[in-house]
């Protein structure tokens, strides 16, 4: 059975984005129950409050707002302090929605399209997941990104149709029977359901043009539906017994880092109902047993999005939004946020530990940890405050114990306590050492670990 | 079997001088006399063993697959130019995105800028390559190493879904405990284990060569690949730490077990990769340019390993299909280009061949958007040494009454082609029949002759390339599509 401290660390990595001490010392006050209660219970931060720039700022700024939103949230000056707006359980489950209903930048996405989009995915807590889906399926980013604008009664496009059911409601085979969910067949007849939206160059809105759409009888998902449009669709969706497993499984998934059984997903179901209710959902997995078990605890890998985010509230680094060079080191280690690979979003697991995105991630731990340094370790700008907080209050021998406790990396092994010990103590200690060990702790495997 | 390998030696610390300063002096030595002597490859290999011990001896075959990723509209790569009833039934399906002019002059050069549907490059009088790939159609006509084979794909679940059609060719397999190892991933467990490069990724982690015992490196670039360290106190110590948080026999639990061995191996890759020195990148970083071309690099610097993967996406063209593919095949043929620049006239040239595939085709008819929808059968090019050029397999028919759902049906399974690598790669088709495992119904899968020699030979008994009759093409199977739960699930 893990510690309370181990637990309540837990939390903050699969709910939020890590803990500071300060978050572990008030976890471990108030209990697992009361904290998860919390975070549930934290104020949405609306979009016009979440200081997102203008559309005409570009990608990279609005990349960098978000991971600031992430680590320290709306008012944040990059001090590490917790700001009383702070949503981080807003915040992790709107980059679960960017993996999961899944827009980029690419071709004619542009920006604001994906602004859009991030806006209803910021609002997802207060709504339903199927009005979410009802919503973005005809919205600027997902109408162009799949190429639903050129899906025409005389020509259908499947792209927007088949995603629809593969990725983003129904799976390709059911979670707990392994039945195909649908076939060709349906792709092409929801495709003719949703056809008929068009993309308005002018002022970049969608709109529905009736004289594009096929009107005519359809039969998809196992029943004739008649002269079907979106509505009909959708209706048919949350109606499938895959609507109750699929994304539930999915969300499982991101928070226990386990597979859903059978057993769990027939449980689960009720939570999710006909509309998809997230934020009961989501409450229903984390209150399971299995979630504060040993069997979850480091179970998982950090994307390179949640290593960034852990180090920064690690460190109170603040340069998310104003680095100039963090979207260049976020793309080296293939995690831009805003730039997904493909519609299944981003790679997941083990393939983060991949030897080239461990080397990327040395460079972005070193760019963060070091700052304010020079080549010979005079201080030449401002020092991260932990690299001062670690400075002041350790010694060398105390050194290694004290930044894992501040990282919440518990429990440790050996093998890393001796060789974060080793460099504490290798020479003189001064802020750049500190500075150094814990960049040296962002490289261990504990870290990487979530 | 491929000749045996030793496995890299790694050097020793001495004492007073830390195991990574002495790694710097020593490649730094070597990459400055290689360059000296302008990257003769007898050089580089001669460096390769200086440095870090193991080379692959001549004369071992090495397999680049590149992976058109999006789904490849081979139609309109391998065009039906001059095929009786296949071009007009292709003309008259995508009257808006069909190419209809063909040149004979050659050499073939590349388009005219702005042109994106350039004439087409005669293959054989029937069949042509689309204009931007002059290389390709160049090599045919004049190397005689570049091998189509038709048709390819799967007729067991019919899959149109991208990340499925992925999943079961990484995996060469549709369900059970292949799914868990990749196709390539398991002829390394059984042909290269205990190499330190010996599978590379060139596009990130890649499934094709997930293995029981042969792990995998991702490479992007030469250039940096290693830990970095700045502006840190005592640097060599600081490198040699990290590298100490590495335990390739961590038992450590679930993801810090994971990440304490994959620092290891991260740590180890770089000490062998210091010494390789680069050739020409002819591309920016990520381009299928830079990724041959670092392949390449590895390649003559005699790094023992059989097996990369490189990637080229964007194949999803469901719109503006010309300018798309035009593009992207415009890099492909680029990346071509320069791979075998770096390669024809060495030693290793006849042992390097490049397989270059796609998840699926796309449907014959054309949609609204001057694009294609997702389709099923595709095609296969090898490209290289030891390639026996010409036409393989059997073009799928275009007739609507053949087609399913628009889509081209299969006549050659893809897991024909990889035993036609592996044969090559492994030289016994008895390993290649281990590490592939059999067809659904338990026959081993045939060599499609590609290449010349004498792997294609003693083939286990019954097997036999899918549908190379022309008639029996197998029944889809759905009934498989209840063993691809545990996949969808890992994938989440």
């Amino acid at each position: 059975m893990a510690s309370l401290e181990a637990q309540v660390a837990h939390i903050w990595r699969r709910l939020g984005f890590g803990p500071t001490r300060k978050d572990i010392n008030a976890g471990k006050g108030m209990g697992t129950a009361a904290l998860v209660d919390s975070l549930f219970r934290r104020p949405r931060v609306d979009f016009a409050a979440a200081g997102f720039p203008p559309a005409s700022a570009g990608e990279d700024a609005h990349a960098g707002r978000q991971l600031e939103l992430m680590a320290f949230g709306p008012t944040a000056t990059g001090s590490g302090t917790l700001s009383p707006a702070y949503n981080p359980f807003q915040e992790r489950v709107t980059w679960i929605l960017q993996g999961l209903v899944v827009v980029g930048i690419a071709d004619s996405v542009y920006v604001a399209d994906l602004r859009d989009h991030v806006k209803h995915l910021r609002g997802a807590l207060g709504a339903t997941y199927r009005s979410l889906l009802r919503t973005v399926v005809t919205r600027p980013g997902m109408v162009k990104y799949l190429t639903a604008d050129r899906n025409t009664k005389d020509h259908p496009n499947q792209n927007l149709g088949r995603e629809l059911l593969e990725l983003f409601s129904l799976g390709r085979v059911d979670p707990k029977t392994g039945a195909a969910n649908y076939t060709q067949q349906d792709v092409i007849e929801v495709s003719r359901a949703l056809s008929g939206w068009r993309y308005d160059w002018g002022d970049g809105s969608t709109w529905f043009d009736p004289s594009q759409w096929d009107g005519g009888n359809k039969t998809f998902l196992g029943a004739p539906r008649g002269a079907a449009g979106l509505d009909e669709v959708m209706a048919a969706i949350v109606a499938h017994p895959s609507w109750r497993r699929h994304v539930p499984a999915r969300l499982y998934k991101e928070l226990t880092g386990l597979d859903a059984t059978p057993a769990v997903l027939d449980a689960l179901a009720p939570s999710w109902g006909a509309d998809g209710n997230l934020k009961r959902l989501l409450k229903a997995i984390v209150k399971r047993p299995e979630f504060l078990s040993d069997q979850c605890l480091l179970n998982k890998t950090k994307t390179p999005v949640e290593r960034v985010v852990a180090a920064a509230r690690l460190l109170g680094w603040p340069g998310l939004a104003t680095d100039v060079n963090l979207p260049w080191l976020m793309t080296r280690m293939a995690q831009d946020p805003w730039s997904p690979p493909n519609v299944s979003g981003w790679p997941k697991g083990d393939q983060w530990l991949n030897t080239t995105n461990l080397h990327s991630w040395s460079d972005v731990a070193n760019l963060m940890a070091l700052r304010g340094f020079r080549w010979d370790g005079a201080a030449t700008g401002p020092v991260n405050p932990m690299v001062t907080k670690v400075h002041t209050r350790a010694t060398p021998a105390t050194a290694a114990a004290f930044v894992c406790k501040q990282a919440g990396l518990t429990p440790v092994s050996p093998r890393t306590l001796d060789t974060l010990h080793d460099y504490a103590t290798a020479g003189s200690w001064t802020p750049a050492r500190a500075a150094g060990l814990l960049n040296l702790v962002l490289l261990s495997p504990e870290f990487l670990a979530n | 079997m491929p000749p045996s390998m030793r496995p890299p030696t790694r050097p020793s610390t001495g004492a007073g001088l830390t195991r990574r300063s002495f790694l710097r002096g020593v490649g730094g030595v070597l990459a400055a006399g290689a360059a000296a002597r302008c990257l003769d490859p007898f050089v580089l290999g001669a460096a390769a063993e200086e440095s870090f011990g193991a080379t692959l001896p001549v004369g071992t075959p090495v397999l680049v697959l590149v992976e058109l990723t999006g789904g490849c509209d081979i139609l309109n790569t391998v065009v039906p130019f001059g095929v009786p009833t296949t071009t007009g039934l292709y003309r008259s399906a995508r009257p808006g995105i069909g190419l209809t002019q063909l040149t004979t002059t050659r050499p073939y050069g590349l388009p005219t800028p702005g042109d994106y549907s350039p004439p087409c490059l005669d293959l054989d009088g029937q069949w042509a390559l689309h204009g931007a790939l002059p290389f390709l159609a160049n090599r045919w006509h004049d190397v005689g190493d570049v091998a189509l084979v038709q048709g390819t794909g799967e007729n067991v679940v019919r899959d149109m879904s991208h990340f499925a059609a992925w999943a079961f060719r990484w995996a060469g397999a549709f369900g059970g405990t292949l799914m868990s190892t990749g196709w390539l991933g398991r002829y390394n467990d059984l042909a290269n284990t205990g190499q330190a490069l010996g599978a590379v990724s060139l596009t990130g982690a890649h499934q094709a060569l997930a293995s029981q015992h042969a792990p995998s490196v991702a490479i992007a670039d030469l250039d940096g690949f290693g830990f970095q360290a700045q502006n840190v106190p005592d640097r060599d110590r600081f490198l040699d730490d990290v590298g100490a948080f590495g335990d390739p026999a961590s038992t450590a639990v679930h993801k810090v077990g994971v990440a304490s061995r994959a620092l290891a191996l991260a740590d180890q890759a770089a000490t062998v990769a210091a010494g390789v020195p680069r050739l020409a990148a002819g591309g920016s970083s990520g381009s299928l340019p830079h990724q041959l071309s670092t392949a390449a690099s590895l390649i003559q610097a005699g790094i023992p390993c059989q097996t990369y993967v490189a990637s080229l996406g964007g194949f999803d063209t469901h719109g503006s299909e010309p300018y798309n593919l035009w593009e992207r095949l415009t890099e492909l043929n680029a990346g071509l280009a320069h791979f075998f620049s770096l390669l024809d006239g060495t030693p290793r040239a006849a042992d390097v061949f490049v397989l270059i595939h796609s998840e699926f085709g796309r449907q014959v008819g054309q949609n609204a958007g001057q694009g294609t929808d997702h389709g099923q059968a595709s095609g296969t090019i090898f490209v290289g040494g030891g390639v026996r050029g010409g036409r393989y397999g059997e073009a799928p028919s275009l007739a609507v009454a053949d087609r399913d759902s628009d889509a081209m049906v299969a006549t050659v399974d893809f897991r024909s082609v990889y035993a036609t690598a592996l044969n090559r790669l492994g030289g016994d088709p008895n390993l290649t029949d281990e590490a592939q495992g059999r067809d659904e119904s338990g026959q081993p899968f045939a060599d499609l002759g590609v290449f010349a020699g004498p792997p294609a030979a003693g083939l286990p008994e019954g097997a036999q390339a899918r549908g190379a009759d022309g008639v029996s093409i197998p029944p889809a199977r759905p009934d498989v599509a209840g063993d691809l739960r545990p996949y969808v699930v890992a994938q989440v």
